[in-house]
């Protein structure tokens, strides 16, 4: 009995020891890469690729918690503006424009708040989400409103100021707000809750998603390379969102 | 007393402003009233700007690709004709802009897309043409009767009159001796509908 008892300790304690080594190292190689990307893309990228670790927000934030010395590898903003800046400062490679989106006004379904266009919220007395000033949904949705005269729809409406277009989502599909500003990328994701509803070509600013490299290291490179393969674009292309042409 | 005449290219390059402050050198008005401010335009008074740079952008594209299509069956001079409204519109487009200011449409943010045979025959040309003038002069009646500030007002009623002149020539260039009615206000959101039909996001699936 005692030999047997040596002989665990002997020759299987060694074996177990790697092992239990080899299982605590497994996961933390498979979330190696730490991608921040905006709120928008967390459908479509963990499809693209689930194995990063990923922390999703608003592209603002984001970019600060970069600033900040945040352990991100790769950085895909809503816009170019968060990763342009990034670059300016030397904090990540030269951004490139992966994909595109466009904004709609959902309503939750039943439409309570009655709103038929864009032009519904005039009235005021509706309760609306949109994104705080400084993320790019929210900067989006005032050059939106800009464009269309109806900057004022934000004083004569009571409007809750949102961190992410996540949260957008969640108050509308809540019903906890009549209307909200989102991507139509948004709109389809929680077409079970919410409806969209158009709005106008020539007041739609233009809405360009950059990524790119924060630290040059492989995996970020093959990460990029994925989200920019024809893979990767087929199915930005499936979940809604527009495609630069290929370069 | 002698009066100047002021004639149309003086009208289109003459800014709202400008306009006021010739007119009132020629004696036409009172020297007073040449103190016209340009126009500072209110929350809702950018949407007609806005919309109007879209439409007249789409306008001139088309007039252009008109002029450039041979053999359609206008005479050169209702050729010349097309060429220099193509031109105006173009005037227009760097007005608008230079009003709406950092909300002037960048570059790239939506483009231009035309019927498939838009150009083909005089017949199609003088269609489309005229389908674009009456929603332009349908909208800038709209804004002239709700726009707030003042020199907007002015603004978009020589918009409105260029355009209004424009479509009583397509309407003889296509051989109907007077135009059929007055037209009626459009409401922007019905007006921003017929427009979306001749506009595409880039890089962006329809």
């Amino acid at each position: 009995m005692r030999s047997i008892s040596n002989l665990i300790r002997r020759r299987l304690r060694p074996t177990l020891i790697l092992a239990l080594a080899i299982g605590l190292a497994a996961p933390a190689a498979a979330s190696a890469l730490n991608v921040f990307a905006a709120s928008s893309l967390r459908e479509v990228f963990t499809q693209i690729d689930p194995s990063p670790t990923y922390n999703f927000g608003g592209s603002n934030q984001l970019q600060l918690q970069i600033e900040r010395g945040a352990d991100a590898d790769v950085f895909a903003s809503a816009s170019s503006q968060e990763p342009q800046a990034l670059f300016k400062a030397g904090k990540c490679d030269r951004p490139v424009t992966f994909a595109t989106n466009k904004l709609v006004l959902i309503v939750p379904k039943g439409n309570p708040g009655k709103i038929t266009s864009v032009r519904s919220l005039r009235a005021g007395g509706k309760n609306l989400a949109i994104g705080n000033a400084g993320v790019p949904i929210g900067d989006y949705t005032r050059k939106l409103l800009r464009r269309l005269g109806l900057s004022r729809a934000l004083t004569r409406n009571t409007v809750s100021q949102e961190p992410n277009v996540a949260s957008i989502v969640s108050k509308v599909g809540l019903g906890s707000a009549d209307a909200g500003f989102v991507y139509v990328t948004d709109a389809k994701i929680a077409n079970d809750r919410v409806q969209a509803i158009r709005l106008p070509r020539y007041a739609q600013p233009p809405v360009r998603y950059q990524i790119c490299r924060v630290k040059r290291n492989a995996e970020s490179a093959a990460f990029i390379a994925k989200v920019r393969s024809g893979r990767g674009r087929s199915l930005l292309k499936a979940a809604g969102f527009g495609l630069p042409p290929k370069g | 007393m002698a009066v100047t005449e002021l004639d149309r290219g003086d009208f289109l390059r003459l800014g709202a402003g400008g306009l006021v402050a010739a007119a009132a050198a020629s004696g036409l008005v009172p020297a007073t009233a040449g103190a016209q401010l340009p126009p500072t335009p209110q929350d809702d008074d950018v949407a007609f700007l806005s919309f109007a740079t879209a439409a007249e952008g789409v306008s001139r594209d088309f007039y252009r690709a008109a002029f450039k299509q041979r053999k359609t069956g206008f005479s050169a001079a209702q050729r010349r004709h097309i060429n220099r409204v193509a031109s105006a519109k173009r005037a227009h487009i760097v007005r608008l802009n230079a009003v709406l200011g950092g909300d002037a449409p960048q570059a790239g943010d939506f483009a231009t897309v035309l019927p498939k045979g838009a150009v083909k025959t005089k017949a199609r040309i003088i269609g489309l043409a005229e389908q674009l003038e009456t929603l332009l002069v349908r909208t800038y009646l709209t804004g002239v009767g709700y726009v707030e500030d003042s020199s907007t007002r002015l603004f978009l009623g020589r918009l409105l009159t260029y355009d209004a002149q424009q479509l009583a020539w397509l309407r003889s260039a296509s051989g109907h001796a007077s135009p059929g009615g007055l037209l009626s206000p459009i409401d922007l959101d019905a007006a921003a509908g017929e427009l979306d039909s001749f506009l595409s996001t880039p890089d962006f699936p329809d």
